[in-house]
């Protein structure tokens, strides 16, 4: 609403400017004229065939609600979800919502199933890694080799036992469980048998350090190859410096039990750090390097992939 | 408890919530028209209007638990949704509202409706006319502010029924109004200074009879 005397006011300075006079004009032609456009439009009303098709759609409805509660009375435990709003075949706008419900229902489900694929791949393959870890020594004693009768292609060497000459991971074996160029992961503690292959026997070796170069010497029928060459070798097309000791002084004592080989990049200066030649041009750039890890989680050793 | 005139819209909605299909159907006849002719004036489509009519009482049966009372009325609500509804129409077919600058190239005049007189059959063509134009007019504006010159001009809502129906606020609407209604004044006037140049400009062929 507007004030009388602010209006009053505004209609007499309407009547010596005539610019506002004009414009005042055109605001009322144009009120006039959208109130012509409601005018004309008043009598306008939807078909009655809306009215039809709706009132079939809430009677459906209607009944369907109903029929969906007494089934949901009869067995509370097997339906105990409301009863969506079914609408008539023939509605348009019926179908469309009973189509975008279907869509919905169906995305749910599939979603819900491929979880549970996943969740019980997982469950699988945590089992399957659990198997490969090295086993305790009562388990040890089970599957130790006895008559020189390999008793598991994989069954770690401990040393508690004799030294034995079967190899519990031959290079043979070594070689069939590389993985195939491209496809490898950055842990290779992500394939089973890369993680059998690549962690060495390790009480049957004996950490060393020679000169600061070569790590493993090997127990009795075993090749320092065997461990680090042909059981970690991470495939043909690359091509890998030897195992440059990461723990200086303890891990000689400290035997090592078992670990991982883990890919990893690191910046090429970590060449440099360890008294290895750096190409000062490729700084930058990144370099790759398997880290074997043990079970204590400290880092033993590394060697750099080309 | 039967429906009757006397109930308010939400009585009405609580009663077809209740599955009184009379209740629902007086609701719908109270207000389907304006619900078809806010479609109709924002779209131009007969069709569209009609389907959009036909969607915003099917979402009042499937969803009638979804409108707040607190929040505004019933028919606020039902606007708010066919606005939604439009748009969506809108957003895919662009095609009915780009009839309306190709009707307007007409050239129609404007004339104010207090210069007509009821049994001039030459002035009622033109009282037609004008409402054809400011209906394109109207079409032709940008959709935010076509809903805002819609409902408080053409359907003579207050700035807050508007903004509730809108879901923005009281100030937004005043400032849409105001600035739609200098497009159609603009509008307007290019119109009518068309029709008034193809007047001059008129060159009646020879006869040669």
């Amino acid at each position: 609403m507007m004030d009388a005397a602010a209006r009053d006011g505004a209609m007499r300075h309407v009547e010596i400017c005539a610019a506002c006079g004009a414009r005042l004009a055109q605001e009322r032609n144009l009120t006039g004229a959208l109130r012509a456009v409601a005018a004309g439009m008043k009598d306008l009303s939807a078909p009655a065939r809306v009215e039809t098709k709706l009132l079939a759609a809430f009677r459906r409805s209607l009944a369907d609600s109903q029929a969906a509660a007494t089934t949901t009375d009869a067995s509370p435990m097997i339906n105990a979800t409301p009863a969506p709003v079914a609408l008539p075949a023939n509605d348009d706008i019926a179908r469309r919502t009973s189509s975008r419900r279907q869509t919905w229902r169906t995305a749910f489900t599939t979603t819900a199933i491929a979880a549970s694929l996943t969740l019980v791949a997982l469950v699988t393959f945590d089992k399957q890694f659990t198997q490969t870890a090295p086993p305790s020594p009562e388990m040890t004693t089970r599957v130790a080799p006895q008559d020189g009768k390999e008793q598991s292609p994989v069954a770690p060497v401990i040393a508690t036992l004799p030294p034995s000459p079967s190899p519990a991971a031959p290079t043979g074996q070594a070689k069939h469980d590389r993985p195939q160029p491209g496809v490898r992961a950055a842990s290779q503690r992500t394939s089973p048998k890369m993680a059998r292959a690549a962690t060495p026997r390790m009480i049957a070796s004996r950490q060393v350090i020679d000169g600061g170069r070569a790590i493993f010497a090997p127990g009795e029928g075993e090749s320092a190859a065997n461990h680090a060459g042909g059981a970690a070798k991470p495939g043909d097309a690359e091509s890998v410096t030897e195992f440059l000791p990461l723990v200086a002084g303890a891990p000689a004592a400290t035997p090592l039990e078992g670990g991982q080989l883990v890919r990893v990049r690191l910046p090429r200066a970590a060449l440099a750090s360890l008294g290895l030649p750096l190409n000062a041009e490729r700084g930058n750039e990144p370099v790759k390097a398997d880290v074997l890890v043990g079970n204590d989680g400290l880092a033993r050793a590394i060697r750099f992939v080309r | 408890m039967r429906a009757s005139p006397e109930h308010s819209d939400e009585e009405l909605l609580r009663l077809t919530a209740a599955g009184d299909a009379d209740a629902f159907a007086a609701l719908y006849r109270r207000r389907q028209a304006g619900i078809y002719r806010f479609a109709l004036q924002m779209c131009g489509s007969e069709g569209i209007a009609e389907d959009v009519t036909q969607e915003v009482f099917m979402t009042l049966v499937r969803d009638s638990q979804t409108f707040d009372p607190t929040r505004g009325a019933l028919a606020s609500y039902l606007y708010g949704v066919a606005r939604n509804q439009v748009l969506r129409r809108l957003e895919k077919e662009r095609h009915f509202v780009a009839m309306a600058d190709e009707t307007a190239e007409d050239g129609d005049a404007i004339v104010s409706t207090h210069l007509v007189a009821a049994d001039d059959p030459l002035a009622e063509l033109a009282r037609s006319e004008l409402i054809e134009t400011v209906r394109q007019a109207v079409l032709a504006l940008p959709v935010h502010y076509r809903e805002v010159v819609v409902l408080c001009e053409l359907h003579e809502m207050s700035y807050a029924e508007a903004a509730t129906a809108l879901g923005c606020a009281v100030g937004t609407v005043r400032s849409r109004l105001h600035r739609a209604r200098a497009l159609l004044v603009e509008r307007l006037r290019e119109v009518r200074q068309r029709d008034a140049a193809a007047t001059t400009d008129f060159d009646p062929l020879r006869c040669f009879a």
